[in-house]
Formats: C-alpha cells, structure tokens, sequence
C-alpha cells in the first residue's frame, strides 16, 4: 500500500552546516570555494562566512573552513644508472 | 627547520630487512595480512622528513575528532610494477571530519611495525577550522604512486 504525501503541506527543509558557532542554515553562511596548484598538490578550501542574524556576534567570521588536498605525485626512490 | 618530503631512509634499509608487509603475503615474515599503515599530521613548525624512522607525536596536530596517531591509510590493492619501478598507493582518501588545525605535512608509517615511517607528504600550509580535512591519494601508476622505487 503506498503512502500519499501532500507535497503542499510540507516544510521546506533547509540545509543544515555545522559550524563553531553550532548548527546552521546553510543560507546564513557566505560560502566561498578557493582552488589552488601548489605543484606537488591541488587543494580546495571551501570558507564559510557567518552573515546571518541569528548569532550577530558571529556577522563576518569564518565560523568554518574545509580543506581537499589532492596529491599529484608521490615520491621515488632510486633512479635506475645507466652501467 | 621544517617538514620536507621524501621516503625515509630507514625505510629504505627496512625494505631489505623485509619489515614491511604491503601486501598479503610475506614470504619471510610468514605474514597472509598487510600491515596496517597510518598517516599522522604534523603543524608546520614540525620537523617531519627523510630522517624521521617511527611516529612520533612531536608536532604533531591537536584537534577534537583527531586522534593522536593520525587515520589508518585503506589498503586495497597490493604492490605492483610496471617497467622497472615498483609502486603502491593506498586505495582511498583518508579524512577526519569536524577539525580544526593547521598542517602541511602527513606522516605515512607501518603501525603494525613498531610505527616505523615510511614516508613524509608535504603540500602548502593549509588551516582547516571546525570543518573537514581529506587528503586525496595520487593516482596508482608507476609514475604518480605514494611509493616509487625505480
């Protein structure tokens, strides 16, 4: 038996950061992604600035900053000579 | 001084003492398991490199959801070869989630061998804040892997 949901009733349901300052809505943060290549990596930082009104101590903070980095290369050992 | 890349040199003498197991099978330790092999992550003012034999917690990063030692590094898929370099990478990324350090270097050693190190990863420094840390193995060919021996 199938359940009927009445899509017009719901909530929207908001994504959901957790951050240094708690639990957010993911629409009071200013979020910012920063590829870099350093070379031997690339890493993306990912910064959440608070620019909500919920916590207004927190206006202009980065209340959370994540980091990928991706090695390229690993390291070799030895170098095959040429006798 | 700071953190510098490189396989380790006692790693290297290790290899020909046969005291790591990379595989499932170990012809002179006897051993069907791989050894399990761990990155720890050091500050940037740790002195992490070639010269470092075993784990140390010296510099190494303080975080809640971090514990000292570092994550294990999956392995999935054994050593190998192609032309004349031997080569291995662990199979997966190895993350810790909800951190808050800064780092730029990782540590990789053989924890079921006394913590012996294997190799030291450098990248740029990078400041990770109540938030998630990955780091992201290169691709597993015979010029990309963790580990090359030509």
């Amino acid at each position: 038996m199938s359940t009927i949901i009445d899509l017009t009733t719901q909530e929207p349901t908001a994504n959901l950061v957790t951050t240094n300052i708690g639990i957010v809505p993911e629409s009071e943060l200013e979020i910012k992604l920063d590829k870099k290549d350093d070379g031997e990596s690339w890493t993306i930082t990912r910064t959440c600035m608070y620019v909500g009104s919920l916590h207004p101590h927190a206006r202009g903070q980065v209340v959370r900053q994540d980091v990928w980095v991706a090695m390229k290369n690993g390291i070799k050992a030895g170098v095959q000579s040429g006798l | 001084m700071a953190n510098s890349a490189g396989l380790c040199t006692s790693f290297k003498v290790e290899l020909m003492l046969a005291d790591h197991n990379f595989g499932t099978s170990s012809a002179t330790r006897g051993a069907t398991t791989a050894d399990t092999f761990k990155f720890a992550l050091y500050q940037t003012t740790a002195t992490i490199g070639p010269s470092t034999t075993a784990y140390t917690a010296t510099g190494e990063v303080s975080s809640g959801n971090y514990t000292a030692g570092g994550a294990n590094a999956t392995n999935g898929v054994a050593p190998t070869s192609s032309g004349t370099t031997a080569y291995w990478t662990p199979s997966a990324s190895v993350s810790w989630t909800t951190v808050s350090f800064t780092t730029d270097c990782a540590l990789l050693y053989n924890s079921t061998r006394s913590n012996k190190s294997v190799g030291s990863y450098t990248f740029s420094s990078q400041t990770v804040s109540s938030g998630n840390f990955t780091l992201t193995m290169p691709s597993n060919t015979n010029t990309t892997a963790l580990i090359q021996i030509a």
